[in-house]
């Protein structure tokens, strides 16, 4: 009746019971605070079912933080563990605990921390940058939220129910095969992430869709701002790459279930070739996460110099030609599987020639500071910290690239100083200036500087203190995903300052929930109008907070900078106003994410009636969703006139 | 303007500060410790300690210019500079300075590549280095989670501990039964990934006696943590006495291996006398036959099997 599933699913040791009773009760709180506060219904109506692509972004937002809470925790497990515990009698953590804590924390920081903190962004921003009142398939972008969460929710449940994965973040066949791992881990990481990679691949294909056909009149190719460009080539890497990443699973998943030998030892099948493939997704995905944090910093650090950004035609064309060959690199990350040398060679250079447009931003960014007047808030404080990590991340990078340095730190934690350094100083900062910058937009207050600058520096410290130990480490011959050591090695003393370098991020973290929680204690003082930071491009031209239909008026642009040369051109505000039809809500993107989350479980668990009544439910689900009728809800201009009075306008 | 010296001597300070944090904390925490990679112990290692500097030195003539210019530009250009400054707010890009740094990481990577050409095929696992004398063949086996190393020459094989004798070519050829693995003696240089039904190669060479560690790089389950070895490099008398303290203990032959390839851990150091001279290759032809799992694999999916 239930296939796999029984008693025996739910966890035994003290450490996951104690994880699965904290993350409950905070679940429940929640769920008991909402229910005691009647606000499901207001929930359902105004979130869960919206089409606005706004509301949407919060919402992954919101996601993308609680993942980051639990990716921290399973940080600060593997950490105590390397540290303190393996050098101890205490058996607190075993092997088996703690490879499926690195492997959670790899593969919850990348599918739900950054990819989800990215999607926040390109709902937030991408519409509003290019003038355009919502997303050229709504319903589609809603459902791509709900298989996000559903794949989130799926993963997490394998805490109380199940295990998780052992194999690493990307689960390397043999070792993730049926052979090595028979248990439920591989097939919840496969089925999660299987969903949530639909999810992105829609929402890719939704947000090319909206950037090439939905701009502002006006705003050719050009013209459009830096950030909007980093998603079109960022969004472009996840239409080609994202079925790559469809089908590996796919196939690992078939090995696993009815014993295809696609990527098993024997009977012909290779696992060289699911590395191969992993890869050819996974190294475009970096540069899918990374991309659009050299727009944020590309949109801020004009605004916060008072001043053009420098080269926009290099910055494009630099953003196209890193997407280009981040195709053409995968090989890089198994030199050492013996391809042989002129094939490792060619991937070498290709990978270090990705260091050359890097470099160019680099340099643009700071001749776009050049000759201004450079404003240091929190957000460019976190671009500082991004410079210094970045270049030094680029640095080893460029020592990874050579084949002949590979084959001695590959694996090492050099690797993993590495990596953290491009994500983390990249990535992370990128998302966390970003928020910094836009969030007044959306809330019409602004986050606490003062804190906002104290999490900055907690976290370029806390970085530097925590992973600069592991390049030395890799040097000493120290590998990744270690859960125990011989003391005689040297290395407890360089675990316990990385170690001190992740209470350190801690406290960032900490100082960044205060940060939030206060500044909305003082909303009222830290007020603020519609564009605060007297911004550039067309987002900051909204009423804050950003209405339903987000521009009264649709702009049209003339320049790079759509909203600075409204600004200076004195352009007058609009006095009529006509009707405005903006998508109606509907609950179809919850049903389509909910159902996929149950046809996944049930193939996890083995329980096949469940998989075909779940998953005719539904195919009949998403082809009636098709058949709505009533797409779209009409906001009457005298509506308009109302709500545009009581925003807060700047110029317009 | 008016505020004089506020902003800017906090984040120049702190900068500052962290430096000198890092230079000091990293002197005191390495003096005295084994940073193998820069202190190697064989040929192929040396020669990636070189190219390794050679790199590091290189990429400095663009993160040197990079990270005055980003000092110079937060300091000179900040809001509130007493100093005045020239402010040109419709400054879109300048086509020469572009070129510049189109040209600067352009004109490093060119000869970087070329650089990486040539070393790859010279650092190339495969190549086997030839220094007259002759080479040591060892064959080694990823186990879960121990490896195996038969000498076939000297036909004997030991268990987590590998006797070379210094100042002679060791030719490795590796394959593993188990999950994908990879051997790393990080004070003789490059690792390489092993993998069941497959063999490769790796010629490493010592060029001092010592003990040095070697590892498994690629997880391969809960035991992987044990898979550090002890490499000896020794002279080649005691090679000599090491080869004749293994003939005198126990046989291994494909039963025995098939004994000793189930999963365990912390196993110590084993020494055998090979009987079975095809040992080797017929640990990776049994995934190349037709039959598919022998009874070994079945053996290893049972116990992995209990321990879930």
């Amino acid at each position: 009746m239930f296939g796999r599933l029984s008693l025996d699913a739910f966890p035994t040791d003290i450490i996951t019971i104690g994880g699965v009773a904290s993350g409950g009760a905070v679940v429940l709180a929640i769920l008991a605070f909402i229910t005691y506060k009647k606000k499901w219904r207001y929930l359902w109506n105004e979130w869960f079912t919206s089409l606005d692509p706004k509301k949407i972004g919060t919402m992954y937002a919101i996601v993308a933080a609680i993942m980051l809470l639990r990716g921290v925790a399973d940080a600060v497990m593997i950490r105590a563990q390397q540290a303190v515990l393996s050098q101890t009698d205490l058996n607190l953590i075993d092997s088996d605990m703690f490879q499926q804590v690195f492997s959670a924390h790899g593969t919850i920081m990348i599918f739900f921390v950054a990819m989800g903190g990215m999607f926040a962004f390109i709902n937030w921003i991408v519409p509003l940058q290019i003038g355009a009142r919502d997303v050229a398939f709504p319903l589609l972008n809603s459902i791509s939220f709900w298989l996000f969460a559903g794949g989130m929710v799926l993963m997490n449940l394998s805490l109380a129910l199940g295990e998780f994965s052992g194999a690493g973040w990307l689960a390397y066949p043999p070792l993730s095969g049926l052979e090595y791992s028979p248990g439920t881990g591989v097939d919840y990481w496969i089925w999660s992430l299987q969903i949530a990679g639909v999810g992105s691949l829609l929402s890719g294909v939704n947000f090319l869709t909206t950037i090439f056909t939905m701009r502002a009149k006006g705003m050719t190719l050009m013209k459009m701002p830096v950030f909007t460009w980093s998603i079109v080539t960022s969004m472009l890497l996840v239409a080609f790459v994202f079925p790559i990443l469809t089908v590996t699973l796919t196939l690992l998943g078939l090995d696993r279930l009815i014993g295809t030998h696609f990527f098993t030892s024997d009977l012909g099948g290779n696992p060289m070739m699911y590395i191969n493939l992993i890869w050819a997704w996974g190294h475009p995905e970096v540069y899918i996460l990374v991309l659009p944090a050299f727009g944020i910093f590309s949109e801020l650090v004009p605004v916060f110099s008072r001043k053009k950004l420098f080269g926009y035609k290099s910055m494009v064309f630099a953003l196209s030609s890193i997407m280009l060959l981040s195709f053409m690199v995968w090989l890089h990350h198994f030199f050492t599987m013996g391809a042989g040398a002129n094939v490792n060679a060619f991937f070498g250079i290709t990978t270090m020639l990705i260091a050359v447009p890097t470099g160019v931003k680099v340099f643009n960014w700071i001749f776009t500071m050049w000759r201004g007047k450079v404003k240091f808030t929190s957000s460019m404080i976190w671009f500082m910290g991004f410079a210094i990590t970045f270049t030094i991340g680029g640095l080893t990078g460029v020592m990874l690239a050579v084949p002949g340095i590979d084959f001695q730190v590959h694996n090492s934690l050099f690797l993993v100083a590495h990596f953290h350094n491009m994500i983390i100083g990249g990535v992370v900062f990128g998302f966390f200036a970003g928020l910094t910058y836009w969030w007044p937009k959306f809330t019409g207050w602004k986050l606490h500087e003062g804190l906002g600058k104290i999490a900055a520096w907690l976290w370029i410290v806390g970085f530097l203190v925590a992973f600069l130990p592991l390049y030395a480490l890799g040097f000493m011959g120290a590998v990744r995903r270690l859960d125990d050591y011989d003391p005689s090695f040297g290395w407890q003393s360089l675990f316990i300052v990385a170690g001190i370098g992740v209470m350190i991020i801690g406290l960032g973290v900490v100082t960044q929930i205060t940060q939030i929680g206060y500044s909305w204690l003082k909303r009222k003082q830290l007020k603020v109008n519609s564009d605060p930071w007297d911004g550039r491009t067309l987002e900051w031209a909204t009423p804050t907070p950003v209405p339903d239909y987000s521009f009264a008026k649709l702009p049209i642009v003339s320049d790079r900078d759509a909203w600075w040369e409204m600004k200076h051109a004195k352009t007058k505000v609009p006095t009529k106003y006509e009707d405005i039809e903006i998508p109606k809500n509907t609950g179809y993107g919850v049903y389509i994410g909910l159902l996929s989350t149950i046809v996944a479980f049930s193939i996890i668990w083995h329980i096949w009636w469940l998989v075909i009544l779940s998953g005719v439910a539904l195919v009949v689900v998403a082809i009636s969703s098709t058949l709505r009728e009533k797409t779209e809800r009409v906001i009457t201009a005298a509506d308009i006139i109302a709500i545009e009075g009581k925003r807060q306008r700047s110029v317009l | 303007m008016t505020k004089r010296g506020k902003a800017p001597w906090g984040p120049v300070a702190g900068i500052v500060a962290v430096i000198l944090a890092i230079v000091v904390l990293g002197v005191l925490l390495l003096s005295g410790k084994s940073i193998d990679i820069l202190q190697p112990a064989g040929v192929i290692a040396s020669q990636q300690k070189d190219l390794l500097i050679f790199t590091v030195v290189l990429t400095m003539f663009a993160v040197v210019p990079v990270f005055i210019l980003l000092f110079m530009a937060a300091w000179k250009f900040r809001e509130g500079n007493p100093k005045k400054t020239k402010y040109s707010p419709d400054d879109e890009g300048n086509r020469t300075l572009e070129l510049i740094w189109w040209g600067i990481p352009l004109t490093i990577i060119t000869i970087l590549g070329i650089v990486t050409w040539v070393t790859t095929h010279q650092l190339d696992p495969f190549r086997e280095l030839d220094n007259g004398k002759e080479p040591v063949r060892v064959q080694v086996i990823s186990l879960d989670w121990k490896w195996l190393f038969i000498y076939p020459d000297q036909g004997i094989a030991s268990v987590n501990e590998l006797y070379i004798p210094v100042n002679r070519p060791i030719n490795f050829t590796l394959t593993a039964d188990s999950p994908m693995s990879a051997m790393w003696i990080p004070k003789l240089g490059s690792q390489i990934y092993v993998m069941k039904g497959m063999s490769t190669k790796l010629s490493l060479m010592s060029s001092e006696t010592g003990v040095f560690k070697g590892s498994n790089t690629n997880i391969t389950g809960k035991g992987y943590s044990d898979m550090y070895f002890k490499v000896h490099s020794v002279n080649e008398s005691s090679w000599q006495d090491w080869i004749k303290k293994a003939e005198k203990a126990e046989p291994l032959n494909y039963k025995q291996y098939q004994e000793l390839a189930k999963p365990s851990r912390n196993i110590g150091i084993k020494l055998f006398a090979l009987e079975d001279k095809e040992l080797f290759d017929k640990v990776v032809m049994k995934y190349v036959s037709s039959s598919g799992m022998d009874h070994n694999t079945d053996s290893n999916y049972e116990a992995r099997k209990g321990s879930h």
